[in-house]
């Protein structure tokens, strides 16, 4: 007789035979999300992350002194030497001669958190954050249409390139959208799944809190949920929306503070610190003046709500045509004739859930079209990998994505069933190509970027042999944005130029190296090891040769594509 | 109003011709979008001198708006529990492999990486195909 273990064995094929076929979409995502995760994180897991623009150096070195120093401002002691702030990128922000960060605070904290893991650490955290927008816009989409409609768009959405390519970016537009994502879903288990807790009402106002605290943007998408809320409002448990608008004020109150703290008002913000000379001139006679606290106010908001209006209402619709074009058909050729039909069906759909939610999409798209597209100019369509303004359209191009999927599933009960499996098909493989396109011969694509990243993680790792208060000499042209493990002296700084434009700058050239020349002096006789990173823009080690008698060089360190010189007094 | 009923009224059946026509159309349309698509990832200079994917792009938006509008509140197939064939199956697989084969050409000059990335493309196309067309 056999025994009950051999009975059971023998049922643990068809049992997994079960399980899987029950939870093949799940086992799929699961297997894919991996993949993906490889895909968003590949510049770190290959040891070759750096910084490449102002915006994530900013993030790095503001963050990384929060993990240090549990500052949110730094000085340079360096800079009281020099007349030019060499030591600082042309972004950087000053309040009474302090450094104080740019953008909105919450990702500086999230950042400095990815310290506690190692240097890598914050990289990473972008990674997991991007495969956590992948999988809650999946979970999102499943709560408002269905499963089908939520696999395919999911996988068209996170193996899109700009998702890829941004999740391996020190940059606050993941995160924020990804948290964004994650309130978006537990407010729709309360609306469309109707599960009226009051954890899911906690839930979706702490992640809708978090993602304004990285982004302040999303306050006006949060504020927009008041269109679906109103429009559902029999769904909604009135006490539990009182107490989760009372968390969220009270989680976003902190930012008043900081703000009043590092910028003297508690409704400005580093960009209108930054924007806003006379803001900035106004700070500090305030500050002379020892004006009350609500002068400041007042101030700091008429400021910040009239950077916000300008923008808004300054619509120049050649550059939206132009932006929508390049950056938007551009990237999504494939599916955008059918998202503009998905969005009438949508509207016409049966489910009010959808109707609702398109509704809301509407008012956010129309918003954000205005308020993103309307002034900056991406870039031209060979630029359309490099530009970095795509990291703004996450929420235009997942609504796309959406709508587009929601008409092709339509279509499916429509037309003849291999005639639309071969069509979706074709779509599906024309993303693929796309993205692929775009990550590996796009100008500043992938390939390119994870090269530039990794020779500049080659030239920051060799300098760590340098004598630890060693300067580095070069210029944002070349290398400097990216060196984080020494000093850098960035000579564009001399140029104080608001714009990198290499065209002004040339007739500069002399001016800028003898002003280098004169503070290697300085900082020489402060001992400092001071050594000059070719190439530059400004040949430095040749203008030396050439021009100093004092002053020598020699080259320590040779490399591939790089060269590393240290300068010294010629011995007498 | 009256004079647009009393107009679709007379002229039915050349519209019931016309909207026949312009299904047709819709669906070569998309058809030839999608491939011009695929296609100009391989050869985008043709694009540029012979034919202008806009024009096409334009042409299924406007073929779209007379196929998809008629239908838009037409009751729907619903519980047609979809059955996959050896055919069904065998066309993913077709599509996938020719998924494989562009991207392997697109990134030949990848070496190994070039490889790996269009198996992976080619099986999300196979096993993505029989996870949303398989009730």
């Amino acid at each position: 007789m056999p025994s009950i273990y051999k009975i059971n064995i023998k049922k643990i094929p068809s049992f997994l035979k079960r399980i899987v076929l029950k939870h093949k979409v799940e086992i799929f995502l699961f297997f894919y999300f991996i993949l993906m995760f490889i895909f968003y994180s590949w510049t770190t897991l290959t040891n070759s992350q750096s910084l490449i623009h102002v915006d994530d150096r900013e993030i790095w070195l503001v963050s990384h002194n929060i993990y240090k120093n549990h500052s949110l401002t730094y000085e340079e002691p360096l800079n009281k030497f020099l007349k030019h702030n060499v030591f600082n990128t042309f972004e950087t922000v000053f309040v009474d001669n302090k450094i104080v960060p740019r953008r909105a605070l919450g990702i500086y904290f999230l950042t400095a958190s990815g310290f506690l893991f190692g240097e890598n650490g914050p990289f990473f955290l972008i990674s997991i954050l991007g495969l956590a927008c992948s999988v809650f816009f999946y979970l999102l989409t499943k709560n408002l249409f269905d499963k089908k409609t939520a696999l395919l768009s999911t996988v068209l959405f996170s193996s899109s390139f700009p998702i890829i390519h941004w999740s391996n970016m020190l940059f606050n537009n993941i995160p924020a959208f990804s948290f964004y994502m994650i309130g978006l879903f537990f407010f729709s288990e309360v609306l469309v799944k109707k599960k009226n807790k009051i954890i899911f009402y906690l839930l979706s106002s702490i992640f809708f809190s978090l993602s304004i605290w990285i982004r302040y943007e999303y306050l006006v998408f949060v504020l927009f949920l008041i269109v679906w809320i109103l429009k559902d409002r029999k769904s909604i448990n009135f006490k539990y929306l009182v107490i989760s608008t009372i968390v969220m004020i009270t989680i976003l109150f902190p930012i008043l503070l900081l703000n009043n703290y590092l910028y003297k008002s508690p409704f400005l913000v580093g960009y209108s610190v930054k924007s806003n000379n006379q803001v900035k001139e106004q700070i500090s006679y305030t500050e002379k003046q020892l004006l009350k606290l609500i002068t400041r106010t007042i101030s700091g908001m008429k400021s910040t709500f009239k950077t916000f209006l300008s923008k808004l209402f300054k619509i120049n619709t050649d550059i939206v045509f132009h932006n929508f074009k390049n950056f938007i058909f551009n990237l999504f050729p494939q599916i955008l004739p059918f998202a503009l039909f998905g969005i009438i069906y949508t509207l016409k759909s049966k489910n009010k859930n959808i109707i609702n939610f398109t509704i809301y999409a509407i008012f956010v798209l129309i918003f954000w079209m205005f308020y993103i597209m309307r002034g900056y100019g991406f870039g031209g369509k060979d630029a359309i990998a490099g530009a970095s303004m795509i990291r703004y359209l996450f929420v235009t191009y997942s609504c796309i994505i959406l709508f587009s999927i929601y008409l092709i599933f339509k279509l499916l009960n429509r037309l003849p069933e291999r005639l639309i499996y071969f069509i979706t098909i074709l779509v599906v493989i024309a993303s693929i190509l796309n993205t692929v396109n775009l990550s590996f011969y796009g100008t500043l694509g992938m390939v390119k970027t994870h090269e530039i990243k990794k020779k500049i993680n080659k030239i920051d790792t060799t300098i760590k042999s340098l004598p630890s208060n060693s300067i580095i000499i070069n210029d944002t042209f070349n290398y400097a944005i990216g060196i984080c493990n020494r000093k850098v002296f960035d000579m564009l700084m001399i140029y104080s130029a608001t714009t990198i434009d290499l065209d002004s700058l040339n007739p500069k050239t002399d001016e800028v190296v003898d002003t280098t020349i004169k503070y290697i002096k300085i900082l020489l006789d402060l001992n400092y090891p001071i050594y000059v990173l070719e190439k530059n823009h400004f040949n430095l080690v040749k203008n030396i040769e050439e021009k100093e008698e004092i002053l020598d060089t020699k080259k320590v360190i040779g490399g591939d594509y790089f060269d590393i010189y240290k300068v010294f007094y010629r011995e007498k | 109003m009256i004079y647009i009923k009393s107009f679709i009224e007379k002229n039915s059946d050349n519209i019931a011709l016309f909207l026949k026509i312009n299904r047709l159309l819709f669906l070569i349309s998309t058809f030839v979008y999608l491939l011009l698509l695929i296609i100009n990832q391989f050869w985008n200079k043709i694009f540029e001198e012979y034919i202008n994917i806009n024009a096409i792009f334009i042409l299924l938006l406007m073929s779209g708006v007379f196929f998809l509008f008629p239908i838009i509140k037409e009751e729907e197939k619903f519980n047609k529990k979809r059955k996959l064939e050896k055919e069904d199956i065998f066309l993913f697989f077709i599509m996938g492999l020719i998924c494989s084969v562009l991207v392997w050409i697109k990134i030949k000059d990848f070496a190994i990486m070039s490889y790996i990335i269009s198996i992976i493309a080619g099986l999300i196309i196979l096993v993505l195909s029989i996870l949303i067309f398989y009730d």
